[in-house]
């Protein structure tokens, strides 16, 4: 086995062994349009990802009223379950609005989208940064 | 009465009353220890807290002993929603000379939920992989 530069075990990855090695992600497992589970949000509504050119594209439409907010495209990054996994997982993504900033990052657990939302204000307007979850079902499988 | 703020969806609307309050630290800071003895990821996050700001102490599962990350300064701190003073999250990053972790935690009913997204940027073929992991708090 050979030794690769880590910083916890399960960064070890087997060369030689029987174990594929890792590399190249694929994300087809969570492209798709994902539906909060809480029709009732105050968050998020729904995201959308798509491939495009090799990298993955995120759409995130916000709870506004009368209809949702459309916060623009922003490209995901793409991470699998393990070193040696070729699926994809999980992602996260950054979505820069001036006033305020959101990092996303979410992971499929069980076939549903779990989304952690880091919402950080940069307005002055006094509203304090805050974590959020939610919960998302895929819509067109 | 609420005032006219910028926001992206409709949780981002708040009060005036409870606007530029302070975060208080106290529910994160202390040593957490991973709920898996067995853990092949981190095995103890330690936070401190010096004049309102966070800092993270990672220590790695490894033979024989835990591989010590350093010590770094949240980038953020996050209530667990915008009415609230209570610090239940935070993110940070670690770089490495083979790649970097970005971390994000939060606290959830006791427990530090700790997700990591490892890149890589050696060349190694490994795959850039997520992962989660649960920690309790020493001595409570």
């Amino acid at each position: 086995m050979q030794t690769l530069s880590s910083m916890k075990t399960e960064e070890e990855l087997e060369v030689e062994g029987s174990r594929r090695r890792g590399g190249t992600i694929t994300s087809e497992s969570l492209l798709g349009t994902w539906v909060n589970t809480n029709s009732a949000t105050r968050g998020i509504v729904k995201v959308v990802l798509t491939a495009s050119d090799g990298k993955v594209v995120l759409k995130v439409f916000g709870s506004c009223d009368p209809d949702p907010y459309d916060w623009g495209e922003v490209n995901a990054s793409i991470f699998a379950s393990d070193i040696h996994s070729n699926e994809a997982t999980a992602w996260s993504a950054f979505c820069e609005f001036g006033f305020m900033d959101i990092h996303l990052q979410a992971h499929i657990r069980q076939g549903v989208l779990i989304i952690a939302k880091f919402d950080r204000f940069k307005d002055e307007s006094g509203r304090v940064n805050y974590f959020s979850k939610e919960f998302f079902y895929r819509t067109d499988t | 009465m609420s005032q006219y703020i910028k926001k992206v969806k409709a949780e981002d609307r708040v009060e005036s009353s409870i606007l530029n309050r302070t975060s208080d630290l106290s529910r994160l800071v202390g040593t957490w220890v991973n709920t898996n003895h067995a853990t092949r990821g981190i095995a103890r996050v330690v936070l401190t807290a010096t004049n309102g700001k966070l800092f993270i102490s990672v220590f790695g599962a490894c033979d024989p002993a835990p591989c010590d990350w350093g010590k770094v300064e949240a980038d953020t701190i996050y209530s667990d929603n915008i009415s609230s003073q209570n610090a239940s999250a935070f993110t940070a990053r670690y770089q490495f000379d083979f790649g970097k972790t970005q971390l994000q935690a939060n606290w959830n009913q006791g427990l530090l939920v700790v997700g990591s997204f490892s890149t890589y940027t050696d060349g190694s073929g490994r795959s850039n992989y997520f992962s989660r992991e649960f920690f309790r708090q020493q001595g409570k």
